[in-house]
């Protein structure tokens, strides 16, 4: 309102607007520079802390409210030039960085003020000319922080605040198009996923997240020519044995998709084995290779053998993942099935039943549930 | 008559600026026959902080307009705080008296636009520090003196508050709407009760997950909280609320997204409480357009009428909390209308301080 109209306390607005956390010391500094404030500074600050926009925190941080930021960051892009916005991020930057050395570890709370400085570190530094890539690899690092539900977390912000990014005209590095994939991937957003995921792989740059964008794009996308060759390119640009395990994996079971290349699915299977030995890994390839035995030795009792004994190594293996038990107990169910064994097809679907229930698997459950009615009924 | 009206008038002034140690003389004794309760400490308080006051020119070169300097022994931001929430109770009286001084002193009595001055100054040893009761009342009476209409809410508020009810209030988070005043106005009557008070804001823009909430909630009430996942977060945030005797639980959620799978459980878990318990249950969820679950298990979901606040409420909000005149109360509430403030009702707040405020230095509203 009043505030608006007046220069020097707009300015001041837009330099509070620019950052995600404020304290006190730290929005003084920041308009200062922004508004050339000089002695105003104190009473600057006390009218826009005054503003239903800006909301305190508990722990006396602060912060302008998102349905007014947008806008007040797209406006600071245009009304202040851009050496005093390349100043104001880095001030931030910088302020952030101090919060992290002051932190102390205190449990839960540390764990997420390491994360959040880091986070506004890498959007200020983001935002700083010829700074774009260390900023980038900032806010990778706040996502490497913590357990899974802090990646998901983090992801979604750095997704939040790409879009400011974007409208600003900054190109988005790759790292922040990696984790707007892994915010889509966990808000189930496929097509989103697919999307930045694919954009990170034809960027064509070797490195550790090109490489898993690579592989979940492969996972992802309905061209099978593209996947192909981005499971080969994932492989290529991250040598890591625990990566390629499950990029071989993934490879096996593409390529088991299509006909007269099971020789080649089976190497890579093989290949993925080969590189960890753990049971979680192992149950799930050997389930996968005995899925694709199955869908492939139909009419094949030598394949259908040997789908089962695999199903039954993947069992033995890790029987305490209900992911494997279930692929690989359907696989037995299917091949019981072929060759017309219906009172041990009915026991491996109870027990899918059951598994698919535990996992949520309702839709799988009901299908189940039909077929298990079918034979009885017969 | 008019000298002895005048004289009245004189008086009158002179006793309500008197802030003088002296007037707290009566707590400051060892004769006193009962222990003041936190409103009377913060009385006292108030007293014993005051350093002196004067009554001059605010500008020597204008010898006519008077100012009142209201010196404070401490510089720090409780004292602060007292120092407005006492020039905020003067200035209305003054609005009332010195109208009248003027026309019956015939002009003589004049006083300067920025009627008063606080002036905070190095503290000479200890000074008087309020007890977190204490500070509790200080906050509350603050946000009284500044809150404007809701008389419904605040109604509803305190009897769930007094009643131990379990209740989530849906207010609008909207940066034109006043939920961030109301909540504030929420948790500073909670903690005057007594009861725990804490806020949380779920931002898109930091990665807040789900355990780092609750840590934070925790930790506003007293506890810490190890590295966890969200769920075993949770559960040890449901029993630090199953507790016995644990009193009542005030909570701030701001929402500035809705689209947050652990919201229901969050809102489930801070309605825990042991059967038969009295202490109240109250979440105040904040989010554009008041949205959010119709039903939680445990809590009654309760959506206030939120309308824009009326030219009529406004007006009374001027007279009784700042002490405009009946006229001039009229006139301020028509602007207001006329700039649309009822409808944002955030800015009004920023308006009416701009326009009521009249002591230096003016100080923050929140």
């Amino acid at each position: 309102m009043s505030l608006l109209g007046d220069d020097n306390a707009r300015k001041a607005l837009l330099a509070c607007s620019a950052a995600l956390n404020l304290n006190d010391d730290v929005a003084r500094r920041a308009i200062a520079l922004v508004a050339q404030s000089n002695g105003s500074t104190d009473t600057l600050l006390d009218r826009i802390k005054g503003l239903s926009c800006v909301w305190k925190q508990w722990d006396g941080t602060w912060y302008v409210a998102e349905d007014v930021r947008a806008s007040l960051v797209d406006r600071l892009g245009a009304e202040v030039p851009s050496d005093v916005r390349n100043g104001l991020h880095e001030l931030l930057a910088d302020a952030a960085d101090q919060r992290l050395l002051e932190l102390v570890p205190d449990g839960q709370l540390f764990d997420y003020r390491v994360r959040a400085c880091h986070l506004e570190a890498g959007y200020q530094q983001i935002q700083v000319t010829r700074h774009e890539e260390a900023g980038a690899e900032r806010l990778l690092t706040a996502w490497q922080q913590g357990r899974l539900e802090a990646r998901d977390a983090t992801a979604a912000a750095v997704d939040h605040l790409a879009s400011d990014l974007e409208r600003q005209g900054h190109r988005l590095p790759d790292q922040v198009l990696f984790l707007r994939g892994m915010a889509a991937r966990s808000r189930r957003d496929w097509g989103r996923a697919e999307l930045y995921f694919r954009m990170v792989w034809e960027h064509g740059q070797p490195g550790e997240i090109q490489a898993i964008a690579a592989h979940l794009f492969a996972n992802l996308t309905r061209d099978r020519k593209a996947a192909e060759q981005a499971l080969r390119d994932s492989l290529a640009w991250n040598s890591e044995p625990f990566h390629r395990a499950q990029v071989w994996h993934s490879l096996g079971n593409l390529l088991a998709r299509e006909r007269n290349r099971s020789k080649e699915a089976e190497d890579a299977y093989q290949k993925s084995l080969e590189l960890r030995h753990d049971p979680q890994h192992q149950g799930q390839v050997y389930a996968s290779w005995a899925n694709a035995l199955a869908r492939e030795g139909k009419m094949n009792l030598d394949e259908l053998d040997r789908a089962a004994e695999l199903a039954h190594k993947a069992r033995q293996i890790d029987p305490k993942n209900l992911h494997t038990r279930a692929i690989a107990t359907k696989v037995l169910a299917e091949v019981f099935r072929e060759k017309g064994d219906l009172r041990n097809e009915l026991e491996a679907l109870e027990e899918l039943l059951e598994l698919e229930r535990k996992r949520y698997r309702h839709q799988d459950a009901q299908r189940t549930e039909h077929r298990i009615r079918e034979i009885k009924r017969a | 008559m008019g000298r002895l009206r005048l004289l009245g008038l004189l008086l009158a002034m002179a006793d309500l600026l008197d802030l003088s140690p002296v007037r707290a003389r009566y707590f400051r004794t060892w004769h006193h026959l009962y222990d003041p309760d936190a409103a009377g400490k913060l009385h006292h308080v108030k007293h014993e902080l005051a350093r002196g006051f004067e009554i001059g020119p605010a500008d020597p070169a204008v010898p006519g307009d008077l100012r009142f300097l209201l010196k404070w022994r401490a510089d720090d931001e409780e004292t602060r705080q007292i120092s407005d929430w006492v020039l905020h109770e003067l200035s209305s009286y003054w609005r009332q008296v010195a109208p009248e001084l003027h026309r019956e002193s015939g002009g003589t009595v004049r006083w300067a636009k920025q009627w008063a001055r606080a002036v905070f100054q190095p503290p000479l040893g200890p000074r008087p520090v309020l007890s977190p009761p204490t500070r509790a009342v200080l906050d509350a009476e603050r946000a009284e003196q500044v809150r404007i209409d809701r008389d419904a809410f605040a109604l509803s508020f305190r009897s769930a508050l007094d009643k131990g009810s379990s209740v989530i209030f849906r207010l609008p988070g909207d940066s034109l709407w006043d939920g961030k005043q109301m909540s504030h106005w929420c948790s500073s009557q909670a903690r005057k009760t007594g009861a725990r008070s804490a806020d949380i804001h779920l931002r898109p823009a930091v990665a807040k997950d789900l355990a780092s909430l609750v840590a934070e909630l925790m930790n506003q009430w007293g506890y810490d909280l190890p590295p966890l996942a969200g769920d075993e977060a949770l559960t040890r945030m449901k029993a630090a609320l199953m507790a016995v005797d644990m009193g009542s639980f005030v909570t701030i959620i701001r929402a500035e997204s809705l689209e947050v799978s652990y919201l229901p459980a969050l809102l489930g878990a801070l309605a825990t409480r042991l059967p038969g318990e009295a202490g109240a249950r109250i979440t105040i969820l904040l989010s554009a357009g008041a949205a959010g679950p119709d039903a939680i298990p445990g809590a009654q979901v309760i959506q206030p009428d939120w309308e824009a606040i009326s030219e009529e409420n406004i007006r009374q909000h001027l007279s009784l909390n700042w002490g405009w005149s009946e006229e001039d109360s009229h006139k301020k509430a028509a602007t207001a209308c006329r700039l649309d403030l009822g409808q944002q009702p955030g800015r009004l707040y920023t308006f009416l301080w701009e326009e009521c405020v009249a002591w230096d230095p003016p100080p923050s509203i929140f």
